[in-house]
């Protein structure tokens, strides 16, 4: 009896001993020379990504001991616990959220079957639990060796994706090399942040360029973070090293609901709900050439310092982002009459429309600020495309079912102006400034149409066009004429911005819009 | 010489004649003043005069206070005026989360998506 008890306690022991074990191997990666080499790029291993972006003690690991199941060109001989990918949930800020952080010590962080596996299990936990999905990813791409399996694991991935956005926010960091195909799980996420220095996306590499196209280029000219922030727009934040990289997720995560089922979250009150900031009343220049900074209205109306600008460097002429108002997280969405007179291009519609149908996924209130001179001019634009781009922002606006508040606060020119959330597009509430000017055009080109006859006849036809342009400005360049028409709800005070739109935000707390049942509609992609 | 010398003396004497004569005249109308006016009755008014100076001095004084005291009573009015109109309770329902309306139109939103599938 005795001797079956002690061998029972020696046997519990060696089990928990062997776990230890495993515990011990599944934390040392790819081995201590890998992890020293990921060190000296001045790169963090998997495991510490995790710990340095999730709340302190709040990681749980899942699948720490999957192995790779291939024998092909040299792969019996090596399998490493969690084939390359660290997978599991966690909490930041306290709310709770699913990651994975793939392993560029193990294989290079070559992506497989397994690891695959891996990722579509945190991936379907994180849609079933209604939680964000957050991927840190640095690896070398497809594992060669694993042939199909490797190709069929991405795309599983890139169906969870799909089916996972607009459900729960998706979150990609890129940390390191990212090409080819491994590209479009990233592309498919809601947010891509680049860690300059150290990440790149291609879909080809130089080398291949050089090959095809004979154009020569580097690496990080040709997918580094800058070429995707500010370019491409492919990512949405540039971070300067892989801590600031995290401090954003961690900022991002802040304004976001879980999935979208619930509320945008609010946050602490930190401002006057009746702040009534005097700058914006001289904020708009008398003359309509003359332009201003469109972020220090956003700074001056929205809850001091919470402004988040999202796509900071692309497209420039229009302003996205997230801020608070009265503690409630809204989508920020301007036009920037410093860039280009903020008028909209193929870039800018991109940019707009995205981010509203983002908002609208979440439940997130929108909020427009409308300067809109009109769309950019130009054979480019329009053999771009500027027509189904701009399309595009008509589309998400129109669609979208969550509060929608709208601030005129200078040019309201034509079809540009009547995409930028306006009444016509059933806005909830649209405010105007008193230097709002609402009209299908600017008044000397409206004057050179209708009255081209009348300016040539007169004697000085210079006078006359400045005076028929000042009788058009009289009649059209004001908020009233809209206003007596119903398409603006009211004409304010730059200053009284602030409460008036809490006030309105407040009243459609509860909105709820129906939409014609459908599979889904058909965008102008 | 010698009746130079006497003419001089004469043309001065009567000048000094004259000019006392004349200030003789300008006594007499004083002290003539004096008697019709006397001088118990010139302090008096004088006196008066200077109350009545210090008395306006004073009142200036008073308006000017009152004025700064009206001006700031009437900005702390208005302040108050406005105040009132703000409503200590804006924004506050943004604070209580969403109502039963949005989570009733939700879960029938979802129904239907459920039937859907």
């Amino acid at each position: 009896m005795t001797d079956s008890v002690e061998s029972s306690v020696d046997g519990r022991e060696a089990l928990l001993k062997q776990l230890r074990e495993y515990r011990e191997k599944a934390l040392e990666g790819g081995g201590k020379d890998r992890v020293d080499a990921q060190h000296a790029k001045g790169k963090l291993t998997a495991r510490e990504r995790i710990l340095q972006l999730l709340d302190e003690g709040s990681f749980q690991e899942v699948d720490a001991y999957m192995v790779h199941r291939q024998t092909d060109f040299g792969l019996d001989k090596s399998h490493p616990l969690g084939d390359g990918v660290v997978t599991g949930y966690g909490k930041i800020n306290g709310r709770r959220v699913c990651i994975y952080s793939q392993d560029f010590t193990v294989l290079g962080g070559s992506f497989g079957e397994v690891a695959g596996q891996k990722v579509c299990k945190i991936m379907d936990l994180a849609m079933q639990a209604g939680v964000p999905m957050i991927g840190l990813n640095d690896s070398g791409g497809a594992r060669i060796q694993e042939g199909v399996h490797s190709l069929s694991a991405y795309g599983e991935v890139f169906y969870r994706n799909t089916l996972a956005s607009g459900v729960i926010p998706q979150i990609s960091v890129m940390l390191g090399p990212c090409a080819g195909g491994a590209v479009y799980s990233p592309a498919l996420t809601d947010f891509i942040i680049m860690t300059k220095g150290i990440s790149n996306m291609f879909i080809t590499g130089p080398e291949v360029i050089k090959t095809v196209t004979g154009e020569q280029v580097d690496t990080e000219t040709l997918g580094g973070a800058m070429a995707h922030s500010a370019t491409s727009g492919v990512a949405h934040f540039a971070a300067e090293n892989e801590a600031e990289s995290f401090e954003t997720v961690r900022r991002l995560i802040s304004y976001l609901p879980s999935n979208n089922a619930e509320p945008a979250p609010a946050a602490s009150l930190s401002d006057d709900p009746w702040r009534m900031d005097p700058t914006l009343d001289t904020l708009v220049p008398a003359d309509p050439s003359v332009p201003y900074d469109m972020r220090m209205a956003i700074e001056a109306v929205f809850d001091l310092g919470t402004f988040l600008e999202v796509h900071t460097n692309f497209a420039q002429n229009a302003i996205v982002g997230f801020a608070r108002l009265h503690g409630q997280a809204v989508g920020v969405v301007a036009q920037q009459p410093l860039v280009m007179s903020g008028v909209i291009d193929i870039d800018s519609s991109d940019k707009i429309a995205r981010f509203v149908r983002f908002c609208d996924a979440f439940n997130m209130p929108l909020i427009t600020f409308s300067d809109s001179p009109g769309f950019m001019p130009g054979v480019n634009q329009e053999h771009g495309g500027i027509i189904r781009h701009g399309a595009k922002i008509v589309y998400a606006y129109s669609e979208a079912t969550v509060p929608k508040l709208t601030v005129v606060t200078r040019k309201g020119y034509g079809g540009a102006y009547i995409v930028m959330s306006s009444k016509h597009i059933h806005t909830d509430q649209v405010f105007a400034w008193p230097t709002a000017e609402i009209a299908v055009m600017g008044a000397d080109g409206a004057v050179n149409i209708l009255f081209r006859k009348e300016i040539a006849a007169a004697a000085d036809p210079a006078a006359e066009r400045a005076r028929l342009a000042q009788e058009f400005r009289d009649k059209f360049s004001n908020p009233y004429r809209a206003a007596a028409n119903g398409y603006v709800d009211d004409v304010i005070l730059p200053s009284e911005t602030r409460p008036r739109l809490i006030a309105a935000l407040e009243l459609l707390r509860d909105k709820q819009a129906k939409l014609p049942a459908k599979k889904h509609g058909s965008m102008p992609l | 010489m010698g009746t130079d010398f006497s003419a001089g003396l004469q043309v001065s004497l009567l000048g000094l004649i004259i000019t006392f004569v004349a200030l003789g005249v300008f006594i007499l109308i004083i002290l003539a003043l004096k008697t019709l006016f006397p001088a118990e009755r010139a302090a008096k008014k004088s006196a008066a005069v200077q109350q009545a100076a210090l008395v306006e001095a004073s009142v200036e004084t008073e308006d000017d206070e009152g004025e700064v005291v009206a001006v700031i009573a009437a900005a702390l009015a208005y302040a108050r005026v406005g105040q009132s109109n703000r409503s200590a309770s804006l924004g506050s329902l943004l604070q209580e989360g969403r109502g039963s309306w949005w989570a009733a139109r939700r879960s029938e939103s979802s129904e239907g998506n459920t039937e859907k599938r």
